[in-house]
């Protein structure tokens, strides 16, 4: 029986036909969009799409709007405290639910921990806004604490996972060495688990900061009247004139998820 | 002589157990709190009748549920499907399945393609896929709107190629939804089949050809079947949030094309009837709810084929 | 070099067993076992994969606890301690070294965890360092260094806190042949310079026999056996021991006269009418056969059947350089295999299908318990 591939020259198991022009235009398709927006945040002129030369205006106008300034703050301050929260409490989920015998339980906790993957951001926007109008009524408190919990809650999952599949790929051998080696557990823990499992803690924090950065959905339910962050502000101006400012702000957010996304990847890829 | 484990070893079992429920406690009570918690109140607030302004009075009503579906003529009080609600539930599913499908089409070969790339210029494809799932969903569908609106990059470049007078009216329809819809949920199909492709074993292929297969055949019949958890888990990944987009569909389909997201938003806003936006919101959970568990059935089928 | 004192024993095992699962499918990965090792002793665990030696030295380790009986060191109970309250260290199959640390932070972490002051952990990590010959990479990563470096640093890690008792699990099972040789010798000499009980599991049944002590020949969770080399080798107790250590042949015989007193037995091979006297264990007495036990190098080859014990038809020669195996086939259709070692002048020179007669020394046979 004669192969076929031995018959043609260069002869590729892998290829089908019209993929690999499918996956092009994919990729083109997915870019272009964006690279449009970008690009026209350096219009001069006011229309969005009539180039009217190269100019860093738009910019230099968003970075002086007070709204922008205060959204853009009050963003980073809800994704650093969100994310800062999440990690936490992912990690010690995930080293309470990984590389141990199955217990009972354990699927349960599973599907809570993924729960926010698994209900659509509005069910889940909705429900905040009528819980946290029951407790608005008998506290009076309408700070960012809302906002924070709420990021801070559909966060978990996702620096939960970057974190568990670091923790699975650990051997549990090294962590028995170490208690053979006289280490209390934790020493274990602070010696031998921590600083191995610590670029899954930093890709974690990463994914939750980038996430909590980008919500719109939920933000824009829970929050108070004022209490705008970057992406429920830009949803308002899209509801009134569009301006290229929006596309000034979006190329800022774009560049940051970006730098996030890069160093995320970075720190995935630590082998130790 | 014990036959089972001794009473030690059950008493390191439990305390295992009890350390690792601990460690998820605070992860798990944030959750309740916040996210799972919640979701009861909904289920109560759809049973509850509509405040004059917005919020509930606490009296028990089933009205909520009926006007999900049904409405009651102001007139003569007769009974008759909601047709505003239907064609809302109908187009959301409907734009849903659609996105879903291209999604498919388009995300199988990009995702196939991917993992049939060395590993060096694999890792950059998938960064560069990577990065549009991070970017925020508010950018896409804002870039979407940019392209297709009368005055956007498409219309501006047709008319100034001379090849139409008058711009294409794409925004503010079906169309426009379907799009940004595509647009932002394309790289969640991408990822679940290329993390199934690229544990794919291709001598499974070369072992098809080898029996005189062709290329389609081999397509149909070896790979396909093989996949199969990817593409499902891609195609839930797609369907499920498409079918709670509220975004996307506001942005580009304007206040009169709505989806069920929108739907629920409106009560919460304009319509003030909290019960109603509750009992909606309870509705699409149980769809997602039915489409999560058929998912798990068809992989669970799956794997028990494979054994 | 410190000398074998017979006196006490470093580790004793009393009644363990390890169960796992529950019925119907319960698991007994140790069925009531026991043990006695001596201090300064390199005692070795013998048996194939999932005999259970491994559990064992597990058991000793603390990385588990036992479903009954006791585990003691130095007379001391330590059958529930946890492994960092043990004065016992071990060298992992896989080394587990510390990927995050350098060669010689890897060594020092037992002795930081006992909290010793600095410079006598400086001076006991440079020791280390000097006794397996890993000064040079003393700043390496351990993901740098070759697979017999990883082991070396894994040994040092393991001796520096100077314990009481070294187990070693299978240690040398991933190193190319020629690596493995050398270390075998390096084993040996660090466990005669240092004084340590070494605890060495091991599959190799060569490899038993040329580091141990004493070993023990273990199956499905038991001990079969516990013996030096030569008790092993020479006069294994049961078959399973017999079989799996070196080569052996088990023919049956004819018992024509049995003298209970002495406890010994006249037998008589299928087809011949030389007699043999061989020891008879008691629970024997009552057997009509024997299933008799020679090994191949206690046995001749000649061309005639004049006087011999048994008849067989080459069927094989196995050349082995310093020896051959001679593969026969007896008239009754067992197979008996017979070893000699090769000289420069022999007129023996057998073609397959020749009939041989095979001669047994008869102070080498034995009818085994089992």
């Amino acid at each position: 029986m004669i192969s076929r591939m031995n018959n043609k020259k260069g002869f590729s198991v892998t290829k089908q036909y019209g993929f690999k022009q499918i996956a092009l235009i994919c990729f083109f398709a997915l870019y272009a969009p964006i690279l449009l927006l970008v690009f026209y945040s350096f219009n001069a002129g006011n229309n969005l799409m009539l180039w009217e030369g190269f100019s860093l205006r738009w910019y230099i106008t968003a970075s002086e709007n007070q709204l922008v300034q205060d959204a853009a703050i009050r963003s980073v301050i809800i994704a650093v405290c969100a994310s800062f929260i999440s990690t936490i409490l992912a990690t010690m989920a995930a080293l309470g639910t990984t590389r141990t015998q199955p217990f009972k339980g354990q699927q349960f906790i599973f599907i809570m921990i993924n729960q926010p993957l698994m209900v659509p951001e509005i069910v889940t926007a909705v429900a905040l806004l009528i819980f946290f109008a029951i407790i608005k009524n008998f506290t009076n408190y309408f700070g960012l604490g809302y906002l924070i919990v709420a990021h801070a809650a559909f966060c978990i999952p996702f620096a939960y996972l970057p974190i568990k599949a670091r923790l699975d790929g650990m051997n549990l051998s090294l962590e028995t060495a170490a208690s053979d080696l006289y280490a209390r557990p934790f020493m274990v823990f602070r010696r031998v688990t921590l600083p191995l499992l610590w670029p899954g803690i930093m890709a974690g924090a990463m994914l939750a900061f980038v996430i909590s950065l980008d919500d719109v959905i939920i933000t824009e339910f829970v929050k108070t009247p004022g209490q705008d962050t970057l992406p429920t502000y830009m949803l308002g101006q899209l509801r009134r004139t569009i301006t290229p400012e929006i596309n000034a702000i979006s190329s800022i957010l774009l560049a940051i998820s970006l730098l996030v996304v890069t160093v995320f990847f970075l720190f995935n890829r630590k082998k130790y | 002589m014990t036959q089972q484990l001794s009473a030690l070893e059950r008493e390191q079992i439990k305390r295992k157990t009890t350390n690792n429920w601990l460690l998820s406690m605070p992860a798990l009570a944030l959750l309740v709190f916040a996210a799972a918690g919640p979701l009861l109140i909904v289920l109560i607030y759809s049973f509850l009748t509509a405040g004059s302004y917005g919020g509930v009075v606490w009296e028990f009503a089933t009205e909520a549920w009926f006007r999900v579906m049904f409405t009651r003529d102001i007139f003569d009080d007769t009974v008759s499907l909601s047709d505003a609600h239907l064609s809302i539930f109908w187009r959301s599913v409907q734009l849903s399945f659609l996105t879903t499908m291209i999604c498919l089409f388009v995300g199988f070969p990009t995702a196939y393609y991917i993992a049939t790339r060395p590993p060096k210029t694999r890792n950059i494809w998938l960064f560069l896929i990577t990065i549009p799932f991070w970017t925020n969903l508010l950018i896409r569908t804002f870039a979407i709107l940019e392209l297709i609106r009368n005055k956007g990059v498409i219309n501006n470049s047709l008319i100034g190629l001379g090849i139409i007078t008058e711009p294409i009216k794409m925004l503010y329809t079906d169309l426009a939804i379907l799009i940004g819809m595509t647009y932002v949920y394309l790289p969640l199909m991408v990822l679940p089949i290329y993390a199934s492709m690229e544990r794919f074993d291709f001598r499974f292929v070369e072992a098809g050809f080898d029996l005189y297969a062709t290329r389609l055949k081999v397509l149909r019949k070896i790979i396909l079947p093989i996949i199969k958890p990817g593409i499902i888990a891609g195609s839930i990944l797609v369907f499920v949030p498409s079918l709670g987009a509220y975004v996307t569909p506001r942005i580009l389909g304007g206040g009169k094309r709505m989806m069920i997201g929108n739907l629920i938003e409106l009560q919460f806003g304009q319509g003030k009837n909290w019960p109603l936006g509750a009992a909606l919101a309870v509705t699409m959970l149980v769809i997602v709810m039915i489409a999560l568990i058929i998912y798990v059935r068809i992989i669970q089928k799956s794997e028990n084929k494979n054994d | 070099m410190i000398k074998k004192s017979e006196a006490d024993d470093a580790v004793k095992v009393e009644g363990v067993g390890k169960y796992f699962g529950s019925q119907p499918d319960l698991v007994k990965a140790l069925d009531h076992v026991s043990v006695n090792i001596k201090r300064n002793e390199f005692f070795t665990l013998l048996g194939p994969s999932g005999c259970g030696k491994t559990t064992l030295l597990r058991l000793i380790a603390g990385f588990e606890s036992p479903s009954f009986g006791q585990i003691l060191l130095d007379d001391k109970d330590i059958t529930h301690l946890p492994p960092y309250k043990r004065s016992v260290n071990t060298v992992f199959q896989n080394y587990a070294l510390f990927p995050h640390l350098t060669v010689a932070q890897n060594i020092s972490f037992g002795l930081e965890m006992m909290n010793k002051p600095k410079d006598e952990i400086e001076q006991t990590v440079n020791e280390m360092l000097a006794l397996v010959h890993m000064e040079e990479l003393k700043d390496r990563r351990t993901d740098q260094i070759s697979g017999g470096q990883q082991q070396r640093v894994a040994l040092a890690r393991a001796l520096a806190p100077k314990p009481d008792v070294l187990l070693l699990d299978e240690p040398l099972s991933a190193l190319d042949y020629k690596l493995r040789r050398g270390m075998q010798i390096e084993l040996k000499r660090l466990q005669l310079e240092t004084g340590i009980t070494f605890i060495f599991v091991t599959h190799d049944q060569e490899e038993a026999l040329t580091m141990s002590d004493r070993i023990a020949v273990m199956s499905n969770g038991h001990i079969l056996q516990v013996g030096s080399p030569d008790e092993i080798y020479y006069k294994p107790t049961k078959r399973f021991v017999a079989d799996f250590i070196g080569e052996s042949n088990f023919v049956e015989a004819n018992i024509s006269s049995l003298d209970k007193k002495k406890k010994q037995a006249t037998i008589q091979f299928e087809g011949s009418k030389k007699k043999f006297t061989v020891g008879m264990p008691a629970n024997k007495f009552a057997d009509k056969t024997a299933m008799v036990f020679i090994r191949p190098e206690h046995t001749q080859l000649k061309a005639s059947s004049q006087g011999a014990a048994m008849t067989g038809r080459l069927t094989d020669r196995i050349f082995f350089g310093t020896d051959t195996n001679y593969h026969l086939m007896l008239d009754n259709g067992e197979t008996f295999i017979v070893r000699s070692q090769n000289t420069i002048h022999s007129n023996f020179n057998p073609a397959i299908g020749d009939r041989l007669g095979i001669f047994l020394e008869e102070d080498a046979l034995q009818i085994l318990e089992d």
